[in-house]
């Protein structure tokens, strides 16, 4: 008797969950999604063995030659993309998308049981197809739908170029088109080359159509899947146009200036028209111009929005949401990451994830913006060899349409002192809400080191009164008065004082009014100052620079590390045959030399008597999620520091996910190398090596070799050894 | 002085060399590489056998090369060659003719059952710059060496033979001690490539040009057919000289080695 009424309880609840537009588990935090369960059989066999396969199977068959290519280098590309981490297995996304999937085909289930339907990591706006019946479908790309007829027709759409064989055609047609066999076009190498284009387009507008049919054969509406090109259209702004207001940053004291603040932002003027000669899509209009003569379906009214489950569909592109705010992170596009996070912080002001996210990407546009002492760009020579400067620069705002347009504008005005200031405000406060999480703690302390070293402000740099308690004192208003006694720099002083209390100038100087009343802000502040405080985030700040002429070092001489124990990557190899300025990968070479450069690496490991322990995906298993999790951690994190380049000041923003991995290998040290063998008239060699400090994100090591001859077992051991030498000897005390 | 100048060079390369240690990474560790390597070419000169004959230098190398920097090594070597060395030279002296009265030129040359004996040991020492790309002890490198050469010439004092006026006879004469011993330097040149095999066998290939200056200079001067007797031991020198700067200036390379410690 009790249950009818329970159920109406929890379903009025649930109805009450949803309408308020936010959705509980985000409320507090958010955790990044992993993957999990057992891994699919497809990610478990070796490239050359499918191709090997696959071949095989070919039987005698026109272009034979092209089509072999195709299938090795297809196999090995959809090998590294599957290990890479950025697909996600199991995970709420993926298997959200394989049952709008399965609604989709529902009429076709021997199509439906060849299709691996995968969500990947990436910003990007965009879904993709392998002929082997894999696609992919971005994050991005949930983040920025409307409803679930769209995202059913974005799988129709690459569903059709799975059946179309599309990828395998185009890759035989444009080898045809570059050696002029093509019957496509046989004209000169301008209009074979703008062919390839036409050809893409061509396939492209096919997909468009046979994914419409498909969709009509579904239950899904057509009417509501049509705001799809409209989704590819704004691609390129956020995935929401929420007024952005500065008033975020401030509180009772801290007031920004008007001067940071964009009155009127640029009108969004997507060109649905553009020029698509050399695109491999058709443009929008010609695009949603093709398609919209099919559109009419007479069961409309019959059909549906959501099939699976609005719910879960707004729950997904929430979590998509979230999780593009920690990959604009790691793809270094800050701009994006702080409005993101601002979009949903409206939603979810809680959000410790969020305040992370804000926190984060403050610190590291804050380190790329010249200080007093940095004066701007620093370069490094590591290990001998220089990286390129990879310096953040904070997009032209004039190029951004929308209400994001100001969060460029307000980053961009902002002096390294200003922005000091505001970000070790809001994070500061961010900590004092989540006392116990340790980025937000070191990220103040990141913040602190920044102000004391970098921009040289202390605490008496800092008002402790309010502008208005100033007003009300005596010493402003006799500023007025002519005291006779009075000193003139007294006079200067009182003077200044009396400008910024009234206007906007020297704002930074009260921003801290209410904080400096926080005992700990100031116990922090003043351990900054005298030194004490030895651990941020990175250690570029963390001393002031040494005042004293540093000992000249030797030419030449690289520098021991005294390293005990590294992670190891699996190595890098690449074969390339160039042929006349075209390069060939030889993909089973490449991969028989990689194993040969994991063992010489081990061999001089254990020679040198250094530890290590290995990350690989190398014979991964069934059950193998947390090895195929921790690499896609690593992954992850790789990717964002080498975007940093020799930029050692900025912080790695994963690098609070690979904190696990650093006390399950009992070391913060990982190590890469690689070689790049291209043979031409003579065979040359690329050998890198590159060492990172998880924690910090600091470049140790980089170390490149060039080199003429073939890649000799011997040679590669010297220059194994002679790395790892490095990375393991101890410097004479 | 010759001495002290060599023993300078040693210790000004170990002293540097012990500076530098701590950066070289050797082969695995391996610093240290002994070996043999021969050096040989076709010896279009002074041919070791009788004078029309072709010949062929062969030089045998015993080499130790420490890694000081992770592209330099620092080598020493000893040398030996044996070869004939082909004296083209008459000897001149007067006599006194009886049945005139006068004094008469007359002409020595040497006749023997073998050409003229040359053995040289040498000592070197040189440094291997590893070319950029490489790490020592492999890859391509360029070697710079100073050898010092001890060469013993020895010939048959009693195989010259002169034609008597007074006796209308051709008799033996002795010139000579049939065994001298000379000292010379040579700077040779070599561009090579070393592999390791096994992580121990190291094949050490390449060619080799080389100059014995004092050769050199003994060569573009000339033999000089006319010399008087008094004068035989600068024409043995001489054509020592000669006979070593042909031997130095081209050669090929072929070693093998192993990596000691």
């Amino acid at each position: 008797m009790r249950r009818p009424h329970s159920f109406k309880v929890i379903a009025g609840f649930l109805f009450f969950a949803c309408s308020t537009g936010s959705i509980a588990q985000f409320n507090q935090d958010y955790t990044p999604i992993v993957s999990s369960g057992a891994l699919p059989a497809e990610f478990l066999a070796t490239a050359k063995a499918i191709s090997e396969q696959e071949i095989s199977e070919l039987g005698s068959v026109s272009d034979k030659s092209a089509k072999k290519q195709f299938i090795i280098s297809n196999n090995y590309f959809l090998r590294d993309l599957l290990l890479s981490g950025d697909v996600l297995v199991n995970d709420p996304l993926s298997k959200y998308v394989n049952r709008v999937a399965d609604e989709l085909l529902k009429g076709q289930p021997a199509l439906r049981q060849h299709l691996h339907i995968y969500v990947t990591r990436s910003s990007d706006v965009n879904a993709y197809a392998f002929d082997k019946g894999f696609i992919f479908v971005n994050a991005g790309l949930l983040a920025q739908l409307e409803n679930e007829a769209q995202l059913a027709y974005i799988l129709a759409h690459e569903i059709t170029h799975v059946v179309k064989k599309h990828s395998v055609n185009q890759y035989i047609e444009n080898i045809r088109l570059e050696r002029g066999t093509s019957t496509y076009e046989r004209g000169s190498s301008e209009e074979r080359s703008l062919a390839r284009y036409r050809f893409s387009k061509e396939q492209e507008s096919e997909a468009d159509i046979e994914g419409l049919k498909l969709m009509k054969q579904s239950s899904y509406s057509i009417k509501a899947m049509s705001g799809a090109f409209d989704v590819l259209q704004y691609s390129y702004l956020p995935f929401e146009l929420v007024d952005f207001k500065k008033t975020f940053f401030e509180d009772e004291y801290l007031t920004m200036p008007d001067t940071l603040y964009l009155k009127k932002v640029s009108d969004v003027k997507a060109n649905d028209d553009y020029d698509d000669t050399k695109s491999t899509h058709p443009n929008i209009r010609k695009r949603r111009g093709a398609i919209e003569p099919e559109l009419k379906v007479d069961d409309e009214n019959s059909r549906k929005k959501y099939l699976v489950s609005e719910t879960e569909f707004k729950n997904v592109r929430e979590i998509a949401r979230f999780e593009l705010c920690r990959l604009y992170l790691t793809e270094r596009d800050y701009m994006n990451a702080i409005y993101a996070s601002y979009i949903l912080s409206q939603t979810y002001p809680d959000n410790l994830y969020l305040k992370k996210v804000m926190a984060k990407a403050m610190y590291n546009v804050l380190v790329n913006k010249p200080t007093l002492t940095s004066g701007g760009s620093s370069s490094f020579t590591i290990g001998g060899s220089n990286m390129s400067s990879k310096q953040y620069t904070i997009p032209d705002y004039n190029t951004i349409e929308g209400s994001s347009q100001r969060v460029y504008y307000m980053f961009e005005g902002m002096n390294s002192q200003e922005l000091n200031t505001i970000a070790l405000s809001y994070t500061f406060k961010a900590h004092k809400q989540y006392p116990n999480d340790a980025i937000l703690s070191a990220l103040t302390d990141s913040l602190f080191s920044v102000l004391v070293n970098g921009n040289s402000l202390f605490l008496n740099d800092f008002s402790k009164k309010s502008k208005a308690e100033l007003k009300k004192l005596d010493t402003v208003k006799v500023a007025d008065t002519v005291a006779v006694e009075e000193s003139k720099y007294s006079k200067i002083k009182k003077q200044q004082q009396k400008t910024e209390v009234e206007t906007d100038e020297n704002f930074t100087k009260y921003a801290f009014v209410a904080l400096l009343k926080d005992e700990e802000f100031v116990s922090r502040y003043t351990k900054m100052a005298k030194g004490l405080t030895q651990k941020p985030l990175t250690d570029e700040y963390a001393k002031p620079l040494p005042k004293s002429k540093k000992k000249k070092k030797k030419k030449n001489q690289v520098p021991l590390l005294g390293i005990d124990k590294v992670i190891f990557l699996d190595p890098f190899y690449m074969k390339v045959k160039n042929d006349h300025g075209t390069e060939y990968v030889k993909f089973y070479e490449s991969e028989e030399h990689q194993k040969v450069l994991a063992d010489i690496q081990k061999k001089c490991a254990d020679k040198l008597k250094l530890e290590y322990t290995t990350v690989t995906t190398k014979g991964i298993s069934e059950s193998d999620i947390a090895r195929y999790n921790e690499n896609a951690v690593l992954n992850d994190w790789l990717g964002e520091r080498f975007s940093h380049g020799d930029n050692n000041a900025e912080m790695v923003t994963s690098s609070e996910y690979i904190q696990e991995l650093i006390k399950n290998s009992g070391t913060k040290y990982i190590a890469w190398s690689g070689i790049y063998n291209s043979k031409g008239k003579v065979h040359r060699n690329t050998y890198f090596f590159i060492l990172l400090d998880l924690e910090t994100g600091k470049l140790m090591k980089y170390e490149t070799r060039y080199s003429r001859g073939r890649d000799n077992k011997d040679l590669i051991t010297s220059f194994v050894y002679n790395s790892l030498m490095h990375v393991h000897k101890k410097p004479k005390s | 002085m010759k001495t002290t100048i060599t023993n300078l060079i040693l210790a000004l390369g170990l002293l540097s060399a012990g500076e530098l240690f701590a950066q070289a990474p050797g082969y695995m560790g391996k610093k240290l590489t002994l070996g043999y390597s021969n050096n040989f070419f076709v010896s279009p000169f002074g041919p070791t056998a009788a004078a029309d004959d072709a010949g062929f230098n062969t030089t045998h190398c015993f080499n130790a090369e420490y890694t000081i920097k992770s592209k330099t090594n620092l080598c020493f070597s000893f040398q030996t060659f044996e070869t004939g060395v082909r004296m083209n030279q008459e000897f001149h002296s007067t006599t006194y003719i009886s049945s005139t009265g006068e004094y008469q030129e007359i002409t020595s040359s040497y006749v023997p059952t073998l050409p003229m004996q040359l053995r040289t040991y040498s000592g070197g020492i040189g440094f291997k710059f590893f070319t950029s790309g490489s790490l020592a002890p492999v890859g391509k490198y360029k070697k710079l060496e100073l050898l010092i050469m001890f060469s013993n010439l020895t010939y048959d004092r009693n195989g010259f033979r002169y034609y008597d006026p007074n006796t209308s006879k051709t008799v033996k004469t002795s010139i000579g001690t049939g065994d001298y011993n000379f000292k010379t330097f040579a700077l040779t040149y070599t561009i090579g490539r070393q592999r390791v095999f096994f992580n121990t066998i190291v094949l050490d290939y390449g060619m080799q040009v080389g100059v014995v200056p004092v050769g050199l200079l003994a060569t573009l001067n000339g033999a000089e057919d006319f010399v008087q007797l008094n004068g035989y031991e600068d024409v043995f020198r001489s054509d020592t000289n000669q006979r070593l700067f042909r031997y130095q200036l081209f050669n090929l390379h072929l070693g093998l080695g192993f990596l000691a410690f």
